[in-house]
C-alpha cells in the first residue's frame, strides 16, 4: 500500500514536472509550424463629411481548443484594434489614435446559442450557431476612425488594423498555457495602409 | 568579507524577501478571485524572474567554488562538503512535502468534481429545456394560428389587428415581416423601443426550409424571451412571402430558475474544463514555492558554509604561513564561541612562537658572530688548530693546520683520527700522538714530534686540551700545534755560526805564528843540519805548514759559513752554471762518465751567481767523491721545469752512482759537521742548504730507485722577484 502510494506520488511528481518542462518546449516548436487561419478579407476606408470610416471583414476562426473552452462556458474576448500612426524618420512610429472594438463571445447551454456582447456599447446579439456569431464579431461596419483635420500636411500617416483573441481575458489558470500554446494563438497580422490626406 | 561578497549578500537577501513577499501575495490572490485574475500573471512573471536571479546567484557561487577547487584554495573542499550536506538536509524535507502536497492537490481538485453532480446539472438543464419546450410548443402553435389570422387580415386592418392580437396572445412584441426581413407591421408593449427585433439570417434560412422557428433568445439586455416565427400560409398569393414573429416573455420565476440552472451549469463546465489547468496553475505556484525554498536553501547553504569555513580556512592559511616561517599572521576572531577561542589560542601560539623565534634568531645571530669571530681568529693564527669531537672525528680545523700538515683540510673534515692516521702515513706520528693523548684522557698535554719526509724533518709542538660541557662531560678535544722546524733550525744555525765564528777566531790567530815558526825553523836549520836530519826537518816542517794550511782552509770554511756574504741577485741561466761546473770537473779528469740531460729553453731564475756556483761545486764534489768510493763512475746531471702546487720551479738533479746514503742520516746530512766522508769539513751540504734556503728553494737527498747511488735534488722557484728574495735574505 505504501509502495503504491509512493509510486503514485512519484508518478504525479514526475508527470507534473514533465508537463511543465515540456509545455514551454512544445509551445516553442509548435509556434514555428502553426499556420494561422485568421486574416483580413476586405478593407475599405473612406471619408464622409471630413471623417474617416472603415469597413472591414476578417476571416476569424476559433481553434479547436478555443471552441472547446467556449462550449465549456469560458467567455472569449475578441479585440479589433485600429491604430493611426505617425511615421517618423529617426524614431519609431508614434501612435496618434488607437481604437478598440471588444466583443465578448459566450455560449449559452440552455438555449444552445452564442451570445456576442459588444463591450463598447453593451449591445448583445444572440446567434444559434458559432459561425454567425463570429461573422458578426469579425465584421466592422462603418467604424468611425478620426476627423480629417487631425492630419497635418507634410506628415505621413499609417493606419493599421488587426483582430485577436485577448489571452489576458482568459481565466488565470488558462493563461500560462495560452501565452505559449499555438492552440490559443488567434491573432491576425497587422493590416497596414498609408493614409492619403 | 569582500565588497563583492557583501553586494551579492545584500542582493540575495533583498531578492529573498521580495520573492517571499511575492509568494505571500500570490497566496493571498489565490483566495481572492478578483486579485487572482488581476495579479496572477504579473506575480508569476516576477517570481519566475526572481527564481532565475536566484539561480544566477547560485551559479555564481558554484563557479566561484569550482575556481577555488581548481586553485586548491584552502577551505574549498570543506565548503563543498558543507554545501552538499546543508543542501541535502534542507532540500530533502522540502521535496517530501512537495510530493505530498502535489498528491493532496490532485486529490483535492479531483474531489471537486463528482459524476453525480455533473449528471444532476445535465439533468437540471435538460429539465429546464423540457419545461420550456412545452411552453414553447404551445406558443409556436399560437404563433402559427396568429399567422393564419394575419393571413386573413387586410393590410389596412393590420395596424389595429396586430396590436389586438399581441395583447391577446400576451406577447411582448409581434411583428409581420417579409421573408427578407422587411418590417410590414409591428406591435410592442415597450413604447420606448420603437424598432422591432428582426430575426437573424439563420432564422430566416430555417424558415425557408420549414414553416416555423421556435427558440429561446436574449434580446437587447432583457431576460430570456421565446422567439416564435412562422410563415404566413401560402393560400393568399399576396401574403406568401410574409412571416410573423412573436416574442413571448417567460415568467420571472422561470427566468430566474433557468438563469440559475444555466449559470451553475456553466460554472461547473468551466471548472471542469479548467480542472487540468487549475492543477497546473497550483502546481506552478507550488513548484515556485518549492524552487524558491530549494534555491534559497542552497544559496543559504553556500553562504553558511563559507561563513563556517572562513575561520577554518584562516586557521589553515595561518598554519601554512607559520610552516613557511611567517609568524606575523594574526587571524580575525570570528565569534565568541569555541571557534573564536580556537582562533584566539592560535594567535597566542603564534605570538609565543614568534617571540621564541626572535630569541632563537638572536641567539643564532650571536652564535654566528661568535663563530665568525672564532674563525677569523683561527684563520689568522699561525698555529694549526684542530677540534675533534668525543668520538675522535675532526670537527674543525684552520688554514694554518692545513698549511703546516700540507693537506687539503676540507678532505679531512668529519674523518676519524684513526682513519686519518691510516690515510696519511707521513702524518702517522702526528695523529697517533694526538690519539694516544686523547685516549689517555689527558685534560691538558703537550708533545713535540718530528715528522720526516724526503725534504727533511718537520718539528711540531702539539698542545691538547679537553673540551667539557657545563655538566662536566667531555664534548671534544682541541689540538693546537706549531711548526718549530725553522725556529730550531734558526737556533741551530745561529749556534753553529757563533761556534764557527768563535772557532775561526780562536784557531786562525795561532795558525799564522805556527806556520811562520815552522818556516823559520826550516829556513834556519835546514841548511845546517845533516842530510838525514835535514830530510826529517824538511818533512816535519812541510807537514806542519801543510796542516796549518789545511787548518786555515778549514777555518776559512767555518768563517764563510758563519758569515752571510752579501747577496747579489741577478738573472741567471741555470744551464750555464751547470755547464761551467761540469767543465771545471771535466778538466780535472778523474775518470767520471758525466751525462747531462738539460731541458731546452729553461727559464731564467733570479739568484746570486757566485753562491749558486758554489752550490753546484759542492754537489758535484760530493758526487765525484761518492763515485770514487764506489765502483761505478757515472754521473748524471739533469735540469727541467716542473710545476709544484701551481708554481713553476726548476728542478736540478745531481745523481751519482756511489754507494748511496743510509736512511738514518739522509735527513741530517744538511746539518753542519754531518758527513759520511773520511775527509771533509761537514759544511758542504750545510752551505748548500743555506744558499738554497736563501733562494727560497728546497734541497734534499734521496737514494736512486733504479740504480745505486744517491741524488741531490734542488728546486728553485722561477718568476720570483728580486725583492722577495732580498726580503727573505
Amino acid at each position: 500500500m505504501l509502495a503504491l502510494k509512493k509510486n503514485n506520488l512519484m508518478y504525479i511528481l514526475l508527470n507534473t514536472l514533465k508537463r511543465i518542462s515540456l509545455l514551454f518546449l512544445l509551445s516553442c516548436i509548435c509556434n514555428l509550424t502553426y499556420a494561422k487561419s485568421i486574416n483580413i478579407i476586405s478593407t475599405y476606408a473612406y471619408t464622409e463629411n471630413a471623417t474617416y470610416y472603415l469597413d472591414t471583414q476578417f476571416n476569424f476562426e476559433l481553434t479547436e481548443e478555443a471552441d472547446k473552452a467556449l462550449r465549456h462556458g469560458i467567455g472569449l474576448e475578441i479585440h479589433t484594434n485600429f491604430q493611426l500612426r505617425l511615421k517618423r524618420g529617426w524614431l519609431w512610429d508614434k501612435t496618434i489614435i488607437e481604437k478598440k472594438i471588444i466583443y465578448k463571445l459566450e455560449h449559452k447551454p440552455l438555449t444552445n446559442n452564442f451570445l456576442a456582447i459588444n463591450l463598447n456599447s453593451g449591445l448583445r446579439n444572440s446567434y444559434s450557431n458559432l459561425d454567425a456569431a463570429l461573422n458578426y464579431i469579425s465584421t466592422v461596419s462603418k467604424m468611425k476612425l478620426f476627423d480629417q483635420n487631425i492630419l497635418q500636411k507634410d506628415n505621413h500617416y499609417l493606419a493599421r488594423i488587426k483582430i485577436f483573441l485577448d489571452t489576458e481575458s482568459l481565466p488565470p489558470p488558462l493563461r500560462p498555457q495560452a501565452y505559449f500554446s499555438p492552440k490559443w494563438d488567434m491573432s491576425s497580422e497587422w493590416f497596414e495602409w498609408e493614409v492619403i490626406q | 568579507m569582500k565588497t563583492g561578497g557583501k553586494l551579492i549578500l545584500v542582493i540575495g537577501s533583498c531578492l529573498f524577501f521580495f520573492m517571499l513577499a511575492s509568494l505571500l501575495m500570490m497566496s493571498q490572490t489565490l483566495q481572492n478571485p478578483e486579485l487572482f485574475d488581476r495579479y496572477y500573471s504579473a506575480l508569476l512573471i516576477f517570481n519566475a524572474i526572481g527564481l532565475i536571479s536566484l539561480v544566477g546567484l547560485i551559479l555564481i557561487n558554484i563557479k566561484r567554488l569550482i575556481r577555488q577547487l581548481r586553485n586548491h584554495v584552502i577551505g574549498s573542499r570543506m565548503t563543498v562538503r558543507m554545501v552538499m550536506i546543508f543542501s541535502l538536509l534542507s532540500v530533502t524535507p522540502v521535496l517530501i512535502v512537495y510530493s505530498f502536497s502535489l498528491d493532496f492537490l490532485h486529490r483535492g481538485i479531483d474531489s471537486w468534481f463528482d459524476l453525480r453532480v455533473e449528471q444532476a446539472l445535465d439533468d437540471s438543464l435538460e429539465l429546464s429545456r423540457l419545461a420550456l419546450d412545452v411552453r414553447m410548443r404551445e406558443l409556436l402553435n399560437t404563433t402559427v394560428k396568429v399567422a393564419k389570422e394575419l393571413n386573413e387580415t387586410t393590410d389596412a386592418e393590420l395596424p389595429f389587428d396586430i396590436d389586438q392580437i399581441r395583447e391577446r396572445i400576451n406577447a411582448n412584441e409581434l411583428t409581420l415581416l417579409t421573408k427578407k426581413g422587411g418590417i410590414i407591421a409591428s406591435s410592442s408593449n415597450d413604447i420606448k423601443n420603437l424598432v422591432p427585433e428582426i430575426p437573424g439570417e439563420t432564422i430566416l434560412l430555417q424558415l425557408a426550409q420549414s414553416n416555423s422557428y421556435i427558440g429561446l433568445d436574449v434580446i437587447k439586455d432583457t431576460n430570456l424571451l421565446i422567439r416564435a416565427v412562422a410563415n404566413l400560409p401560402s393560400t393568399n398569393i399576396n401574403r406568401k412571402d410574409r412571416i410573423v414573429q412573436a416574442l413571448y416573455p417567460i415568467s420571472e420565476r422561470i427566468n430566474q430558475l433557468a438563469e440559475s440552472v444555466q449559470s451553475s451549469y456553466i460554472e461547473y463546465q468551466e471548472l471542469s474544463y479548467l480542472r487540468e489547468q487549475l492543477k497546473v496553475s497550483f502546481i506552478i505556484i507550488l513548484t515556485l514555492v518549492l524552487l524558491f525554498s530549494v534555491f534559497s536553501a542552497v544559496w543559504a547553504a553556500f553562504y553558511s558554509a563559507r561563513q563556517l569555513a572562513a575561520p577554518v580556512k584562516n586557521l589553515a592559511e595561518g598554519t601554512r604561513a607559520i610552516a613557511e616561517g611567517d609568524y606575523s599572521t594574526r587571524l580575525p576572531i570570528p565569534s565568541n564561541d569555541e571557534l573564536g577561542f580556537l582562533v584566539a589560542s592560535f594567535n597566542d601560539m603564534t605570538d609565543k612562537i614568534s617571540q621564541a623565534r626572535d630569541t632563537a634568531k638572536q641567539s643564532q645571530h650571536e652564535a654566528e658572530s661568535q663563530r665568525t669571530y672564532l674563525e677569523t681568529v683561527l684563520s689568522r693564527l699561525s698555529s694549526g688548530v684542530m677540534v675533534f669531537n668525543k668520538e675522535g672525528n675532526l670537527e674543525k680545523s684552520n688554514i694554518s693546520a692545513a698549511q703546516i700538515l700540507q693537506l687539503d683540510i676540507d678532505m679531512l673534515e668529519h674523518k676519524n683520527i684513526m682513519s686519518l692516521a691510516q690515510d696519511y702515513p707521513n702524518l702517522n706520528d702526528f695523529f697517533e700522538c694526538i690519539s694516544l693523548n686523547i685516549e689517555e684522557r689527558l685534560d691538558d698535554w703537550r708533545e713535540q714530534i718530528t715528522l720526516t719526509d724526503k725534504t727533511g724533518n718537520q718539528i711540531l709542538i702539539i698542545n691538547g686540551a679537553t673540551l667539557t660541557e657545563p655538566d662536566g662531560t667531555t664534548s671534544g678535544h682541541v689540538i693546537v700545534f706549531d711548526e718549530i722546524t725553522a725556529l730550531i733550525q734558526g737556533q741551530r744555525d745561529a749556534a753553529w755560526s757563533e761556534m764557527a765564528r768563535h772557532l775561526a777566531h780562536e784557531i786562525k790567530n795561532p795558525l799564522t805564528p805556527i806556520q811562520l815558526a815552522a818556516e823559520r825553523l826550516r829556513h834556519k836549520y835546514l841548511a845546517k843540519m845533516e842530510p838525514a836530519d835535514a830530510d826529517m826537518l824538511d818533512r816535519m816542517t812541510n807537514t806542519i805548514i801543510q796542516q796549518v794550511e789545511t787548518m786555515k782552509d778549514m777555518v776559512n770554511s767555518f768563517s764563510d759559513y758563519a758569515r752571510s756574504p752579501e747577496y747579489n741577485p741577478e738573472e741567471i741561466k741555470i744551464e750555464r752554471l751547470i755547464q761551467e761546473g761540469l767543465d771545471l770537473f771535466t778538466n780535472i779528469d778523474n775518470g767520471n762518465i758525466i751525462e747531462t740531460e738539460i731541458e731546452p729553453n729553461l727559464p731564467t731564475i733570479i739568484g746570486d751567481e757566485k753562491k749558486l756556483r758554489q752550490v753546484f761545486n759542492n754537489l758535484l764534489t760530493n758526487a765525484i767523491d761518492a763515485n770514487i768510493a764506489g765502483d761505478d763512475n757515472s754521473l748524471k746531471i739533469s735540469a727541467k721545469k716542473v710545476k709544484i702546487d701551481e708554481n713553476e720551479m726548476l728542478e736540478i738533479r745531481v745523481m751519482d752512482s756511489g754507494s748511496g746514503i743510509e736512511s738514518s742520516v739522509i735527513n741530517n746530512l744538511f746539518e753542519p759537521y754531518m758527513t759520511t766522508k773520511k775527509k771533509g769539513t761537514g759544511l758542504g751540504l750545510a752551505i748548500v742548504k743555506k744558499i738554497i734556503d736563501e733562494h727560497m728553494g728546497t734541497v734534499w737527498l734521496e737514494n736512486n730507485k733504479e740504480q745505486k747511488g744517491a741524488c741531490a735534488v734542488i728546486r728553485l722557484p722561477v718568476n720570483i722577484s728580486n725583492n722577495t728574495i732580498r726580503k727573505r735574505t
